[in-house]
């Protein structure tokens, strides 16, 4: 029996999704033996944790998936769930990630980062427009540093681009534009210590895009698992997202969003932590692999607690 | 999210939208916020002798007047006589039995919908307006068109071109929605002098108005303007609400119509929640029977005042020279607008780590993509000194967006 702390909520608009999320996990492990409490993002957090065995780290964007709350599970010498700081800096950083994956010769869009400060201080606006233009629309802007698509736009033309941009920095100071990519939207979670791939769920949306908007309007995106797409592309992508974890350096569970485009498939994101609600893509995939969601949590529990007492020294 | 339901919804629900705004609101909760964007009134004005005019109920054990039992679907008798008194003090002649008791008026822009309109119905409403009329009426597939709209209210002009437009379509609207006074969001107020000119035009085309009337009793300032509903008692529907007068949570609305639409109401009433509920209708009607109501409102009045300067105040101090914003003389609402590229939706996020926050523009029109530029900022629920740092901290990020626009258009 172990004293597990749920961390969801924070301070990012990811909160509600995060409060759903630490919800779900602690409906499933109350069936356990486990004592449970969910706890928020607050001047107390470091000391309720101080108290418990291990942190299950359901706090989605900020905080939660930058490293920032593993960073300090390890000065803590708590034992937590999920990657190690490293890996969620690098995964939270699109364009950090988009370079270790072309470094390790994995597929993903080209893409370029220009930052507030470069526009700032450098005049870097017309770096942007000359990015949009290598590239070719349409293109996608997107914070380098943030999930669930807040701030993303697709633009189609030139006349956009400065709107997109705004919106794109008020999310965050480092901007992604990225060639846009047609084809297939898929997410593939993976779990387990060899990162195993769980079924792939195809994400359709009424709009093409799979924005925030799209993600909060009941209907307006469908996930679909078993994928309705051919074997072979589907294999393709679940090899590319295993290599794609085990690169980055995913631990426990994770999430890798792919797009089957005309060349094969290409990475779009990789979360560290993503949504864990009853609705959310993880745990409708483990279900499809015959696992339930309580089985799955408690795996993730276990290989927390198997790591306690190696957690005072940094994993990374 | 995957929803093994989805083959089973209605058409109607699958126009209903998710959105960012209802991220905020998880958000809000934090401490470190400060919040402009609700609509909330200071119930701790009202709450003491509220609560006394619930024990008063409590105690009382007349026939007719269970507090804990059912009641009709009009309304208690009791509440719908001091309804009428309350309207009668700003000019509206009417009977109890003309009155319908809603849940809040909320409840009415929902019945009205249900019983006028089919999907594709037109519905024309000012632009801006208020977003739950937009969420009720959106919510029947209606087409919402808008009329325009300046400091003065909706312009006569314009929807005389408008309603000809619709007529030549070979369409009608089913109704004009209006909020004539401190309107939400923006707390305009439709002129006395134009007022006659919109009665005359819907008259004449014959289209029904709907007078949404939330807010006219706030008023603090300048002299009161005469609702629509009592300069004619033909082609309108009005709506009133204790939300402001009293509190919001005892969700107190109601209709004043023409019989035929008050009957159809009725029944649409009936058949939702077969009643309003009688404990807060109850404790309703005694607060506004007990003579509280003038002194109240006068507290309410003086505090909204001095937080409604206070945030004119901060606006002039914080805000750019070229941002505009209204200053009305009642209500609970400002409406600020400031410069381009700004875009109020996506500099939210940036607010919220300034530790401020208010509702996007956008939030108010129909089509998502008007309203941009523009914020909905309240008053009424914080104090005077956390409305100022609210104010000072939503400008010091547009100060920041706007030297980062020109930084990022400069060649």
């Amino acid at each position: 029996m172990a004293r597990i702390a749920i961390v969801r909520g924070g301070r990012s608009l990811e909160r509600d999704f995060s409060l759903q999320s630490g919800h779900h996990v602690a409906a499933a492990l109350r069936h356990t033996d486990h004592i449970i409490e969910e706890v928020d993002v607050d001047s107390d957090l470091v000391r309720t944790l101080s108290n418990c065995d291990v942190a299950f780290i359901a706090l989605h964007g900020r905080d939660g998936e930058d490293g920032t709350l593993q960073a300090t599970c390890e000065a803590l010498g708590v034992a937590y769930t999920g990657s190690p700081p490293l890996t969620c800096r690098l995964a939270f950083d699109k364009g950090l990630t988009k370079g270790m994956l072309r470094r390790a010769g994995l597929p993903t869009p080209p893409a370029y980062v220009v930052s507030s400060d470069a526009v700032r201080h450098m005049g870097a606006g017309a770096a942007l427009r000359r990015a949009a233009d290598r590239l070719g629309y349409p293109v996608v802007l997107k914070p380098a540093a943030q999930g669930s698509a807040l701030g993303l736009s697709v633009v189609q033309d030139a006349t956009d681009l400065t709107a997109a941009a705004m919106a794109a920095f008020d999310h965050g100071d480092r901007v992604l534009i990225e060639r846009f990519v047609p084809g297939d939207e898929l997410s593939i979670a993976v779990a387990g210590p060899e990162l195993d791939a769980l079924p792939a769920v195809e994400i359709r949306t009424t709009t093409g895009v799979h924005d925030f908007e799209t993600r909060l309007s009941p209907g307006a995106s469908e996930y679909v698992c078993p994928a309705r797409l051919p074997d072979d592309a589907l294999r393709a992508a679940a090899v590319v997202a295993v290599d794609v974890a085990r690169t980055i350096g995913i631990r426990d569970f994770g999430r890798v969003d792919i797009r089957i485009g005309p060349d094969g498939p290409q990475v779009l994101d990789i979360k560290t932590c993503p949504g864990l609600t009853e609705g959310s893509i993880l745990p409708l995939a483990a279900t499809q692999s015959g696992r339930t969601f309580e089985q799955l949590a408690l795996q993730i529990v276990d290989a927390a607690l198997a790591r306690m007492g190696h957690a005072t020294v940094p994993t990374q | 999210m995957p929803d093994p339901y989805r083959d089973r919804y209605a058409a109607r629900a699958t126009g209903m939208t998710g959105s960012e705004i209802r991220a905020l609101f998880s958000v809000l909760e934090r401490p470190e916020i400060i919040s402009l964007a609700g609509g909330n009134t200071d119930t701790s004005i009202v709450e003491h002798r509220f609560w006394e005019c619930v024990e008063v109920v409590r105690h009382r054990h007349e026939p007719g007047k269970d507090p804990l039992g059912y009641a009709g679907a009009g309304g208690m008798v009791s509440l719908r006589e001091q309804l009428v008194a309350l309207m009668a003090t700003e000019g509206i002649e009417a009977e109890p039995h003309q009155v319908l008791v809603t849940d809040g008026a909320q409840q009415a822009l929902e019945f009205l919908a249900k019983i006028f309109c089919d999907p594709g119905d037109l519905i024309l409403t000012e632009a801006p307006t208020y977003v739950g009329a937009l969420d009720a009426f959106g919510s029947y597939q209606t087409d919402i068109q808008t009329v325009a709209f300046d400091e003065e209210g909706v312009i006569p002009d314009a929807l005389e071109e408008k309603l000809r437009t619709v007529a030549s379509e070979g369409r009608r609207a089913k109704f004009l929605y209006l909020v004539p006074t401190f309107q939400n969001p923006s707390g305009i107020t439709l002129t006395e002098a134009r007022r006659p000119r919109v009665i005359e035009i819907c008259h004449r085309h014959d289209v029904l108005i709907v007078e949404d009337n939330p807010y006219a009793q706030v008023r603090f300032e300048g002299e009161p303007v005469s609702p629509l509903r009592s300069l004619t008692d033909e082609g309108i529907v009005y709506l009133g609400t204790l939300s402001k007068v009293v509190c919001p949570g005892i969700r107190i609305g109601w209709v004043l119509a023409p019989e035929p639409v008050r009957e159809r109401l009725e029944l649409a009433k009936g058949a939702a929640d077969l009643c309003s509920s009688p404990l807060t209708q109850l404790a309703a009607a005694e607060y506004l029977g007990s003579g509280y109501v003038p002194t109240d409102l006068e507290i309410v009045r003086k505090t909204y005042r001095e937080r409604r300067d206070a945030m004119v105040d901060a606006l002039a101090q914080y805000f750019p020279d070229e941002a505009t914003w209204t200053s009305p003389e009642g209500g609970l609402f400002v409406w600020a607008t400031l410069p381009a590229p700004i875009d109020t939706k996506a500099m939210l996020a940036r607010c919220l780590e300034a530790g401020a926050a208010y509702v996007p523009g956008t939030a108010f029109y129909p089509v998502k993509r008007d309203g941009q530029r523009s914020m909905r900022l309240n008053f009424s629920y914080p104090s005077v000194a956390d409305i100022d740092e609210g104010i000072r901290r939503i400008g010091s990020v547009v100060e920041k967006e706007l030297e980062f626009a020109r930084s990022l258009e400069a060649e």
